[in-house]
């Protein structure tokens, strides 16, 4: 069974990045999971965030992990990095950035998806 | 086949982008303010659609469904991905 976790929300305006986070890590303890970031989602991916003062927990270090998990296959949608004047070197972590028309196919080739 | 369910007008700018010609798209809550601005075609939940007065607004390749229809229409996609 192959999973696709789509994280589509920025990162602490709500619990979606965290739970998708959280989802992800233990989804990979019995699935092949694929990560996509698309839309605000992108922003979860930002360097040097710092969350301290917010007093809510700084989730982001964990995306260091996933390759740890087995989780490879970290993707992300070019033109949304591209609306928030991103590139690949801006993120903490290493990803594939996707034309749109391959994240479709991204969605196409997984047997499920859960969107974040 | 991949079923997007959209249920804001904000979340489709996030799916647009990720739909394959083959998919399919079921409106819901007030995702069906789109049906009168999407230009494709999709499902829109009549219940939504009646309790917001978009009955007789909605464009010829908009088709009302039940929530009934909805919940076949999802377990005969291979997948559901919910856009929100």
């Amino acid at each position: 069974m192959k999973l696709l976790f789509i994280q589509s929300k920025p990162p602490h305006g709500s619990v979606n990045a965290q739970e998708g986070l959280d989802a992800v890590l233990m989804g990979s303890a019995f699935s092949d999971c694929s990560l996509l970031f698309t839309g605000e989602g992108v922003l979860q991916l930002i360097k040097s965030q710092d969350p301290a003062d917010l007093g809510t927990k700084d989730f982001a270090k964990a995306f260091g992990a996933l390759r740890d998990y087995g989780v490879t296959n970290i993707c992300v949608d070019a033109a949304s990095l591209e609306r928030y004047q991103l590139s690949v070197k801006d993120l903490a972590i290493e990803v594939e950035a996707l034309a749109s028309a391959e994240a479709a196919r991204l969605i196409a080739s997984h047997d499920k998806v859960l969107n974040f | 086949m991949t079923l997007h369910t959209i249920n804001k007008t904000s979340a489709l700018a996030l799916c647009e982008p990720h739909l394959c010609p083959e998919d399919g798209i079921v409106l819901l809550e007030d995702g069906v303010y789109l049906a009168l601005t999407l230009g494709k075609p999709a499902a829109a939940v009549r219940s939504d659609v009646e309790a917001r007065g978009l009955t007789d607004r909605l464009p010829a390749d908009i088709r009302l469904i039940s929530y009934d229809d909805f919940v076949s229409l999802a377990c005969e996609a291979d997948k559901v991905c919910s856009w929100f």
